[in-house]
């Protein structure tokens, strides 16, 4: 249903959406319109679980998290402004739920400690895919400081500019810029020493 | 990046509460919302108190327009505070510190300005500083409260710093106000006294930030 709510607002399966799609689903929806809650829910909820995935690494977390996410959008909906682009305003309020999660259960010690097999797969930026194998890239984007690699998949996988990583993450251009800069080269250090290692 | 169907539970919680909503107007609009609170105290506070014994001295510039310069100052920083409480749309720590700064900075120059130009008169000496202090907070109070609330009808990701904002922001207001009425020049009065009113404000809406983190983090448990 989702599928075909969006191909009816913006002529184009959601997941190609552009911006401006996804506004005018927003505005729709903040008029009222259900279907384009279902649209903008189908053409966003794989890349803010993705999200919410590489935030928490812990797979059935980030589906009951995904779900809060959206039940607080439809509670929030009327702080999005329509002349603002929709993606940086979802991600800031996933990246609430997820602190806010992490607030109440004191699980940001826990899932530090998780066992590296138990970890759900972290989407993999196309920049650095050549670098090395899924597991060793996994692995690498794992090791990484979680600010640095949240900037980086921000940008680099879900296409955000760094403007609007800034947005998200509470911090200017330039900090988001260095943030997902040192995460590439974190990355690359990674990959370099295990393949000297091995 | 394939499309996901929208869980059963979830649709209906939203189908169930699907009225329109009007999006909220941008945060500088909204933070006009607080200028009639601003201009009641300008025209209540003079009517109440008289005016300071120095204004004269002092002159327009000085006395008025600085007050109106602090009261916009203490405005600007509570519409950074509504961009906070926008998801996506915040300023940022790093911003958020330098205006807290430059809002402390305002309020120093304008003490400074007026030590530089003012005159002490002997009735000045029986302006206490608790009573400074009291009256500052109880002009604030009212600004804070309800530029937190228009923070709180939002959806503050960042609430701490949004309460801060507001708070120093309604402490730059009230000791705007009351720049009209204390003939204190000396700088150790408005520093310790009248700077204490308005870092008391920041503290308290820094303060009411953690406890709706706290509130929030405890709906999130329930959920």
């Amino acid at each position: 249903m989702g599928t075909s709510r969006a191909k009816e607002w913006t002529g184009m399966p959601a997941e190609v959406a552009g911006g401006d799609s996804l506004s005018a689903l927003m505005t729709a929806y903040q008029s009222g319109d259900g279907g384009a809650f279902e649209a903008l829910y189908g053409a966003l909820a794989p890349q803010v679980g993705g999200y919410l995935r590489a935030l928490c690494r812990d797979a059935t977390r980030a589906e009951d998290l995904l779900q809060e996410t959206f039940l607080q959008v439809h509670r929030s909906r009327r702080t999005y402004l329509p002349s603002r682009p929709v993606k940086p305003w979802i991600y800031a309020i996933a990246r609430h739920v997820f602190l806010m999660s992490c607030r109440s259960t004191s699980r940001r010690q826990r899932h530090e400690t998780i066992a590296d097999e138990a970890l759900p797969e972290i989407p993999v930026p196309p920049e650095v895919a050549r670098l090395a194998d899924r597991d060793a890239l996994q692995r690498a984007l794992g090791a990484i400081p979680a600010d640095r690699r949240e900037a980086l998949l921000l940008r680099h996988v879900w296409g955000l500019s760094f403007r609007e990583v800034g947005a998200v993450q509470g911090v200017t251009e330039a900090a988001a810029k260095l943030r997902a800069h040192r995460g590439v080269v974190g990355l690359r250090t990674l990959l370099g020493s295990s393949r000297g290692g091995s | 990046m394939s499309e996901r169907a929208l869980p059963e539970r979830l649709r209906q919680e939203i189908l169930g509460d699907l009225r329109p909503v009007r999006p909220l107007p941008r945060p500088g609009l909204r933070a006009l919302e607080v200028v009639p609170w601003a201009i009641a105290l300008f025209l209540l506070v003079p009517a109440v108190w008289p005016l300071r014994a120095d204004a004269e001295e002092l002159g327009w510039t000085l006395v008025w327009g600085a007050a109106i310069g602090e009261a916009l100052g203490g405005l600007a920083l509570i519409t950074l505070a509504l961009h906070e409480a926008v998801p996506g749309g915040g300023i940022g720590r790093v911003r958020a510190v330098l205006a807290l700064a430059g809002g402390a900075a305002l309020q120093l120059a304008v003490g400074l300005a007026t030590r530089a130009n003012g005159a002490m008169h002997p009735e000045a000496l029986a302006h206490r500083g608790p009573a400074c202090l009291a009256a500052q907070t109880v002009l604030a109070v009212p600004i804070l409260a309800f530029s937190l609330w228009l923070v709180a009808r939002a959806l503050p990701v960042r609430p701490r710093w949004a309460g801060a904002l507001c708070g120093l922001g309604a402490g730059i207001v009230a000791d705007g106000v009351w720049h009209l009425i204390c003939p204190r020049i000396d700088l150790a009065h408005v520093l310790v006294w009248h700077g204490a009113a308005t870092l008391l404000m920041a503290g308290a809406g820094w303060l009411l930030g953690v406890l709706w983190e706290s509130r929030q983090a405890r709906q999130s448990v329930q959920a």
